[in-house]
């Protein structure tokens, strides 16, 4: 009776603990956070639009317009701040990180930081290899991500002009009448497992979406910090278990006496001690020789770069 | 059944034997006498029943005895086990003399050497290593309890006829061209012979943890004397309960396994060793009954008795430690919380 109530009592307490970490769980995780600093799209596609800075559409500013309303249009349909940067020849020594860089500030310069929207950089600049590059904010960074955004690339390839050649109005045309559908094409609501954590920004900020809201937020998504806090409490639960355990066995009864320190070697005679060799014998086996290769594979890294607010990156080299 | 008391021969105090000098001594006078000098001096009190002990209540509840003390009349209770103890008014030691008399008479003793500070401070080392026991375990009511007891033993000299045989293997491996060669070399291996394992103890009492007493092993025997009750004097003794006969198996057990653990040591050098007839035959066996010094103490910790010994000659402790579950608990929760938020916080999940 006793050890039943002593048991119940065991499990009432281990029930109680493990409801406290739930509790303490959902606070960590859904309750504690920095304020959410998204701020969305502000309705307006005024900014959005083609920036020809190297003068391609000079001689049709129609064709320019045209584009432009395109990427407006565009903009307004999903939402978002749309900008195409057609660079010009200055840029043509910029690094992959530089130009990483400059498309970031230059969204942030433009839209503002934390909103919703993309800068298109098709690199026109006479850099070799050319280096495209699609810097994405707010929810687009959660939409169009780096595997969308390669498949973009790839498809746009054919329309635009090769690193080393000559550039047409009518290639950038193409490229950019072809862009916009692709980014309606592929234009899905940010799905809940999305996010993205941007640790190259000033200040290193997570995007994600809660409730069909979307955050961006100093402090990491809730499911995250869940997981988190349940990987600590599992971790030091285990540390606190083996601490136990070792510590309980110190708490068991040991050291039994040998009996051997009862038997003196004089007082041992050896009528018989012998080891005599009663046979021998040689076994062969074949040696299967077997080989094998290892490979490598390596990987290169990217380079650090800082800007504001909170941008990602799909880069593509023609 | 008479009790005895040894008187100091000056003043008629109570003598008690000192493990720190091995005399027995007198507290009031300072007198001090060896245990061969009280021998003789008492020779009268040993060897005959005093005529003016008194016996009040013989098996009083079956096994409960009444003595009477000689030093302040009071009536001591004891069990049939217990053959010296103390008067629970004056405090003087009291050997229940008529319980060693025949039979019960032990052949040898070891003298305490291990004072009752000595003891505490054992203990008080075995226990500071244990940071999770009870408070109480080691508060100074508790290390109160500690009791020099002579625990009686019985020692075997066990005469073992030895017939060992097995088939032992030695490998070598070595490769030459495409092959790998393995030589197999077989040996016949015999050990015969006779061996004499001596002073195998096992406690005669049923009382105390069998395991408890062999853990306290080994005493030194060349300090082994031929009985006198003075040895007693100032300590608790129990006659034994178990009979040689009972002690036996444990004593073969033990004999057999000293036995085997040598011969296993003169066989060496083989990759593997198989036996194919392995006898320990015991032919003959002396016994001893003999008294041992043991520091006893027990602890009651939720219904659960836990017991401690000290060997009382070589200061050898051992027993199963209390565990306070709830002060090792409120530990490793505390480390294991520790941990968890150390992980938080690194994780980021706190921020």
């Amino acid at each position: 009776m006793k050890k039943s109530s002593n048991g119940l009592r065991t499990f009432l307490i281990i029930a109680a603990i493990i409801a406290g970490l739930c509790g303490l769980d959902y606070l960590i995780a859904f309750h504690t956070g920095s304020k959410n600093l998204a701020v969305g799209y502000s309705g307006s596609s005024a900014a959005s639009g083609v920036i020809d800075e190297n003068g391609i559409f000079d001689e049709d500013p129609a064709a320019l317009r045209e584009l432009d309303q395109l990427v407006k249009d565009t903009a307004d349909e999903l939402d978002m701040n749309i900008l195409i940067y057609l660079p010009d020849e200055s840029k043509r020594y910029y690094s992959d990180d530089a130009v990483r860089d400059f498309t970031a500030n230059e969204y942030n310069r433009n839209f503002g930081e934390f909103t919703d929207g993309l800068l298109y950089y098709i690199d026109i600049s006479g850099k070799s290899p050319a280096c495209d590059d699609i810097a994405k904010s707010g929810k687009a960074s959660l939409i169009y991500t780096d595997s969308v955004c390669q498949s973009i690339f790839y498809s746009l390839d054919e329309y635009l002009p090769p690193s080393s050649g000559p550039v047409y109005p009518d290639q950038i045309s193409n490229a950019i009448t072809h862009f916009c559908p692709f980014l309606v094409s592929y234009y899905d609501e940010p799905d809940r497992s999305e996010q993205f954590h941007d640790d190259t920004a000033d200040v290193p900020t997570y995007t994600y979406t809660k409730n069909g809201k979307l955050y961006i937020t100093k402090s990491k998504p809730p499911m995250k910090k869940l997981f988190i806090c349940i990987f600590a409490e599992l971790t030091g639960g285990l540390v606190a278990l083996i601490i136990y355990l070792a510590s309980r066995s110190r708490y068991k009864f040991k050291s039994k006496t040998n009996p051997g320190i009862y038997l003196a070697n004089s007082d041992v005679r050896f009528t018989e001690n012998s080891d005599v060799l009663i046979r021998s014998y040689i076994t062969k086996h074949r040696i299967q020789s077997s080989s094998g290769g290892g490979g490598y594979r390596g990987g290169g890294g990217g380079g650090g770069h800082s800007h504001g607010g909170s941008i990602s990156h799909s880069s593509h080299h023609r | 059944m008479e009790s005895v008391e040894y008187k100091c021969p000056n003043c008629n105090a109570d003598l008690k034997f000192n493990p720190a000098n091995q005399k027995l001594e007198c507290e009031y006078c300072l007198s001090s006498f060896t245990v061969d000098e009280i021998k003789k001096l008492c020779a009268n009190t040993e060897n005959s029943i005093p005529q003016e002990a008194v016996q009040l209540q013989e098996d009083f509840a079956n096994h409960t005895h009444l003595y009477r003390c000689k030093s302040c009349g009071a009536e001591i209770m004891a069990d049939d086990q217990l053959t010296a103890t103390f008067c629970y008014y004056c405090h003087n030691p009291v050997i229940l003399a008529g319980k060693m008399g025949g039979e019960f008479k032990p052949d040898k003793v070891i003298g305490f050497k291990l004072t009752r500070e000595n003891a505490i401070d054992c203990f008080k080392k075995w226990v500071g290593k244990r940071w999770f026991v009870p408070k109480d375990f080691k508060s100074q009511q508790q290390l109160e309890k500690l009791t020099g007891l002579y625990v009686p033993f019985w020692l075997a000299d066990c005469h073992v006829n030895v017939d060992v045989r097995a088939v032992g293997k030695k490998l070598r491996h070595w490769v030459s061209g495409n092959y790998s060669y393995t030589e197999t070399k077989e040996f016949r291996v015999v050990r015969a012979g006779t061996m004499v394992t001596r002073g195998i103890p096992a406690d005669g009492e049923t009382k105390i943890e069998d395991l408890l007493m062999e853990a306290i092993e080994p005493y030194d025997y060349r300090e082994l004397k031929d009985f006198s009750m003075s040895y007693l004097s100032g300590f608790y003794a129990d006659k034994y309960d178990v009979d040689k006969a009972a002690v036996f198996p444990r004593i073969r057990v033990r004999s057999n396994q000293a036995c085997s653990a040598l011969v296993r040591s003169t066989i060496s050098g083989y990759s593997s060793y198989i036996p194919s007839n392995e006898n320990y035959t015991i032919t003959n066996t002396d016994w001893s009954y003999t008294l041992l010094p043991v520091w006893f103490m027990s602890y009651k910790y939720k219904d659960r008795i836990y017991e401690f010994a000290i060997n009382g000659q070589t200061g050898k402790l051992a027993g199963t430690p209390p565990l306070s579950k709830g002060r090792l608990g409120a530990l490793c929760g505390a480390i294991g919380m520790g941990v968890a938020a150390v992980i938080m916080v690194l994780g980021g999940a706190l921020f």
